[in-house]
């Protein structure tokens, strides 16, 4: 049987072969965080774990420069530091120097800095967005001349707008230099006096896209006089560059939707607004037209030569009347003539006269109407009907009335 | 200057935002029967010389896209 050691003795052993451990001296350990504590004292402690081991952690205070970020359970953190025995309790731990996320854990949390950073400079601000013309007509592009962003965007503008003018500076949209690269194509298209620029790339991964989070970018973007619609990636992805773009568009094709106004559409509007023209003014024309007439036929029917005709009008008739009065009592009369006329022939002793009866006078002219103003011998004169006759009287004998 | 002239230099100048917002005010105006005769042949007139402003702005050519060689270098 060997010697029999005290726990303190063992634990310090074991606490020494831990620290004479190169790899234990200096470990980087990836991992899910599953318990974390921030002590009053500045220390954190925490848990990491993976699907089939835990670890437990401390940061003390002095080390806390190594940690940029407030350490939340489920976060996938990398841990630096070494691993040592805490003799209290036998336990072994890693004492940590540095703390970053994982992977694109990192990434975001730049990313999120960075915008926080920016929107508290006002650099997303509202009254910073300048509006993208309606009707642009020469658009700028800052994106790869061999991506599938460009094609998109030839292929939607020769689609809408064929007589839009495209300006492509080609871009390295990703990987070493490229943030750079897009400031300065989104400065030399600026200094274009363009109407619009697109920046912008196809989908990727986050890294992929990553130039559009750099704050050179946005600075650019920020500080460029021309409207810019930023389209990164696809409709899911977020850029620094689209928050601080006048617009964002989702994807590339949606920013040449945006940017190049539909041909056929205004040119039917602009058919359209002459038709309304044309309509109005004539609606207006024949408004006016129809109030002349109305006013006319109005100062017609209240003219004093209106009024002239038709006293002129009364007179006529009332002439008229009296003609046709006069002619009626005239004719009347004629007729009331002729009938005296034809009564009087009825009673004419000529007419008797040529029924067989004769006018009989004396030659004094003393119309002889009996017997007893005869003396035989006298000579009288008739008168028949067509002319005169003289005789004489022969015998005179008076027919005696009622011989009894 | 007489006003009216002024209006149609002006259209010279303006964009085809600013030609289509005009057109717009130009139609309302029309559409009011408070104004006169007169007055809506100057916005007839100027409506026309909208509509072929905005025409004139469009140079209905076919356009290729310029790559610009500013860019070209640097690959």
């Amino acid at each position: 049987m060997g010697s029999v050691y005290t726990v303190s003795q063992i634990s310090k052993y074991i606490k020494n072969m831990f620290n004479e451990d190169y790899l234990l001296e200096n470990v980087t350990i990836s991992g899910e965080v599953s318990n974390c504590k921030y002590h009053s004292s500045g220390h954190i402690y925490f848990t990491i774990k993976d699907k089939d081991a835990v670890l437990n952690g401390v940061m003390f205070a002095g080390s806390r420069g190594g940690l940029k970020f407030k350490i939340e359970e489920g976060m996938q953190i990398v841990v630096s530091g070494r691993i040592s025995i805490y003799e209290k309790n036998s336990n072994y731990q890693i004492y940590a120097n540095k703390i970053t996320l994982d992977g694109d854990g990192e990434l975001f949390l730049r990313f999120e800095r960075l915008k926080e950073e920016l929107k508290e400079m006002g650099m997303f601000d509202e009254c910073y967005k300048q509006p993208i013309p309606k009707f642009a007509t020469k658009i700028g592009i800052a994106t790869a001349s061999t991506g599938a962003a460009i094609q998109d965007i030839i292929n939607i503008t020769t689609r809408r707008n064929p007589f839009v003018q495209l300006y492509l500076y080609p871009t390295l949209v990703q990987g070493e230099g490229a943030a750079p690269h897009i400031v300065k194509a989104i400065e030399y298209l600026d200094s274009l006096n363009l109407d619009v620029l697109i920046v912008g790339r196809g989908g990727g991964s986050i890294e992929d896209l990553w130039a559009f989070n750099e704050e050179i970018v946005a600075r650019a973007i920020f500080n460029c006089r021309t409207p810019v619609i930023s389209a990164v990636g696809h409709e899911t992805d977020t850029t620094i560059a689209d928050y601080v773009a006048d617009m964002r568009a989702p994807t590339p094709s949606a920013a040449a939707e945006l940017a190049v106004f539909d041909y056929k559409l205004f040119s039917d509007n602009l058919a359209n607004a002459g038709i309304l023209l044309n309509r109005r003014m004539k609606y207006k024309i024949d408004n006016y037209n129809s109030a002349i007439l109305k006013y006319e036929s109005e100062v017609r029917r209240l003219s004093p030569k209106n009024r002239l005709d038709l006293k002129k009008q009364y007179l006529d008739e009332l002439s008229y009347r009296l003609d046709t009065d006069m002619h009626k009592k005239l004719e009347d009369r004629k007729h009331s003539l002729s009938i005296f006329i034809s009564r009087l022939e009825g009673m004419s002793p000529l007419t008797k006269l040529g029924k067989g009866y004769a006018y009989v006078e004396d030659k004094n002219g003393t119309p002889l109407k009996s017997v007893s103003q005869l003396n035989v011998g006298d000579d009288i004169t008739f008168q028949l009907k067509d002319g005169l006759g003289t005789a004489k009287v022969l015998e005179a004998n008076k027919i005696e009335e009622e011989v009894k | 200057m007489t006003e009216s002239k002024k209006n149609i230099d002006d259209i010279e100048n303006l964009s085809i935002e600013e030609a289509f917002t005009r057109l717009n005010q130009v139609l309302e105006n029309m559409d009011n029967d408070e104004i006169k005769l007169e007055d809506s042949f100057e916005l007839y007139n100027q409506g026309l010389s909208l509509v072929k402003h905005c025409h004139n702005k469009l140079d209905e050519v076919e356009k290729k896209i310029i790559v610009l060689e500013a860019g070209k270098d640097e690959f």
